[in-house]
């Protein structure tokens, strides 16, 4: 058990070292100077040049990379070329919203989408299956910004449920409060995944309820309930939560464009507005904390299968 | 022997390819037919005009800069059909190559699969952004864009495809035989991984025209002078209070849109791929 942990560990290194690289030649791809986006358009050459000079932008990329994996190595990743501030600490401050949308998002996924999936399974092929079915494609068909600014107009706007915009952290008007600010923007993104959610349950299902311990527990006696519910969904559970946890990453795509909408300063329109005005280390810093989490979540999910089910065989 | 179904047999078979694919090629349809559908060119501005709210005149209205939002909702499926094909026929061929190189070379595999990994850690939509950042405007620099984005999942597929096929009898007799690598992929393993792809054609156009309405609509997208429903979304967002048409209609056009692949694709799946029922 020890040795696999060690080892799966070890396994995610090569990926973040990619992850690494890969953003920062990216970022270097990018056209547009961060001297000029920092002091505006008409600054004199003389001080782009000292700027460029001060910020390292002139030595070779390769040394550039080198320093930067150094930093990365001493546990620090820089400061932000925008406002100067470390780039985790403007992590840090934006966190806030994100986690709660992240949390709320997933929430709502899972709970319409396993319980759709599973009915969806269980009433295979029947009309209420094939109307489930479709009414979660439909959820994989809206944009995720379109459905944020239709809920923020008919919920927020015209009949004032919910704030419309912004977010106030809990320190300054509590956490209920806080999260209203957060629940149109949850529902627009997580709506997105209740598709795949379901989907993917109504599969797994289907492939667990055709295996030969559920006949015979049906065989034996047992009322259908303790067969569905104890039997073939906890068996059915474990790749819908790997689904779960790939889906992170595309999860926090979805806040940048969300976020945005909402005028929500947290983590995805940090990235979203770092990228437009070429603050490097900032983007880079937050793919690194995306990946990372990524990374650990996906680790855990696997450690836990092997804690819960050692018939698992994890190369 | 004719085979006659029963009605109810045959809708259940093919009523979503029906419907799905009926409602994309009515879409294509008013596309290429929007000249004489309407009068309106929809990078005309007259400022002028603007903000009118449905009328006999301006069916969905006009938007800040005088421009006819049902011009922009007919024009624009053209941009997003030829992201969506584009998209998905490049992303095919190209995770077709690297799939077929990394289920067959171990080598390959090794490396090539890292980078995957590493590519599936990143936000595809942040991924997005900055190769689109990085290309520019343009449609063939968002296809570019998002083919990138696009390729991973296909290749992905080849390569479980082909390491179980690989296995099979029928390879091993055309080793046997004394077949090429070459040939064994193309003619022995290729033909069977056409159906996933068939599959994922679709899903990978779906979400090509939804990840190019987002970008359009945070404005890294095609150019702004180009009719595209997240271009005009990304105006019509700031008058949604007071205006709220402008920017139900363009969305509505790229729901149905989206949708009607979905369920083509789905019919596909069920049809091609009885193990997915």
């Amino acid at each position: 058990m020890f040795k696999f942990i060690v080892k799966r560990i070890l396994s995610a290194i090569p990926v973040l070292l990619i992850v690494v690289f890969i953003t920062f030649f990216l970022m270097r791809m990018l056209p547009g100077d961060v001297a000029v986006q920092i002091l505006g358009h008409d600054a004199p050459p003389g001080d782009l040049e000292i700027l460029r000079e001060t910020l390292g932008l002139n030595d070779p990329k390769l040394v550039q990379f080198w320093d930067y994996i150094q930093g990365i190595l001493h546990g620090d990743l820089g400061d932000s070329l925008y406002n100067n501030l470390p780039v985790m600490e403007n992590i840090r401050n934006s966190l806030e919203p994100t986690i709660l949308i992240m949390i709320l998002s997933i929430l709502i996924s899972v709970v319409i989408g396993i319980p759709v999936g599973v009915i969806s399974a269980v009433k295979r092929n029947s009309i209420l299956d094939y109307l489930l079915m479709t009414v979660s494609v439909f959820g994989l068909s809206v944009p995720v910004f379109w459905s944020g600014i239709m809920l923020a107009y008919y919920i927020g706007t015209v009949h004032q449920i919910l704030p419309n915009m912004y977010y106030y952290p809990i320190s300054q008007v509590g956490l209920a409060q806080s999260i209203q600010y957060v629940i149109l923007p949850s529902v627009a993104l997580g709506f997105q995944s209740v598709a795949s959610i379901a989907r993917y349950t109504r599969s797994t299902m289907l492939d667990t309820l055709g295996e030969d311990y559920i006949r015979t527990a049906r065989s034996k006696g047992l009322a259908e309930r303790v067969v569905l519910y104890q039997h073939a969904l906890k068996n059915a559970m474990s790749p819908v939560i790997t689904h779960i946890g790939t889906n992170m990453a595309s999860l926090m795509g979805g806040a940048c464009v969300i976020e945005t909408v909402f005028g929500i300063n947290g983590m995805g329109k940090l990235a979203y507005d770092s990228l437009i005005r070429r603050d490097y280390t900032q983007v880079q810093a937050i793919i690194l904390v995306v990946a990372l989490v990524y990374i650990i979540i996906n680790l855990v999910v696997d450690i836990l299968y092997k804690v819960f089910d050692p018939r698992v065989e994890l190369s | 022997m004719v085979h006659k179904m029963r009605p109810a047999v045959f809708l259940r078979k093919y009523g979503r390819i029906l419907l799905g694919g009926g409602v994309l090629a009515l879409i294509i349809l008013t596309t290429l037919a929007a000249p004489l559908i309407t009068p309106y060119d929809p990078a005309s501005v007259s400022p002028a005009e603007g903000l009118q709210f449905p009328n006999p005149v301006h069916l969905m209205g006009t938007d800040r800069f005088g421009r006819d939002v049902f011009a922009w909702v007919l024009y624009g499926a053209r941009v997003s059909l030829l992201v969506g094909v584009a998209v998905a026929a490049v992303s095919t061929v190209a995770g077709i190559v690297l799939g077929l190189l990394m289920g067959y070379y171990r080598t390959v595999d090794k490396i090539v699969m890292r980078i995957l990994e590493g590519l599936s850690a990143f936000p595809d939509m942040l991924l997005a952004l900055t190769l689109a950042s990085i290309f520019g405007s343009g449609v063939e620099k968002v296809v570019l864009a998002l083919s990138i984005v696009g390729t991973p999942s296909v290749a992905r597929i080849v390569r479980s495809q082909v390491l179980s096929i690989k296995e099979s009898e029928h390879v091993e007799s055309a080793l046997a035989m004394g077949a090429t690598d070459r040939r064994i992929m193309f003619r022995y393993i290729l033909p069977l991984c056409v159906s996933p792809l068939i599959i994922r054609f679709t899903t990978t156009m779906a979400s090509a025209i939804l990840t190019e309405a987002s970008l359009s609509f945070l404005g890294v997208g095609v150019d702004t002078d180009t009719a595209t429903w997240g271009g005009i979304l990304s105006v019509a967002k700031d008058f949604v209070i007071t205006h709220p048409y402008q920017a139900i209609y363009p969305g509505l056009a790229i729901v149905v849109t989206v949708l009607s692949i979905s369920i083509l694709g789905d019919g596909l799946r069920d049809l091609l791929d009885p193990k997915m029922k």
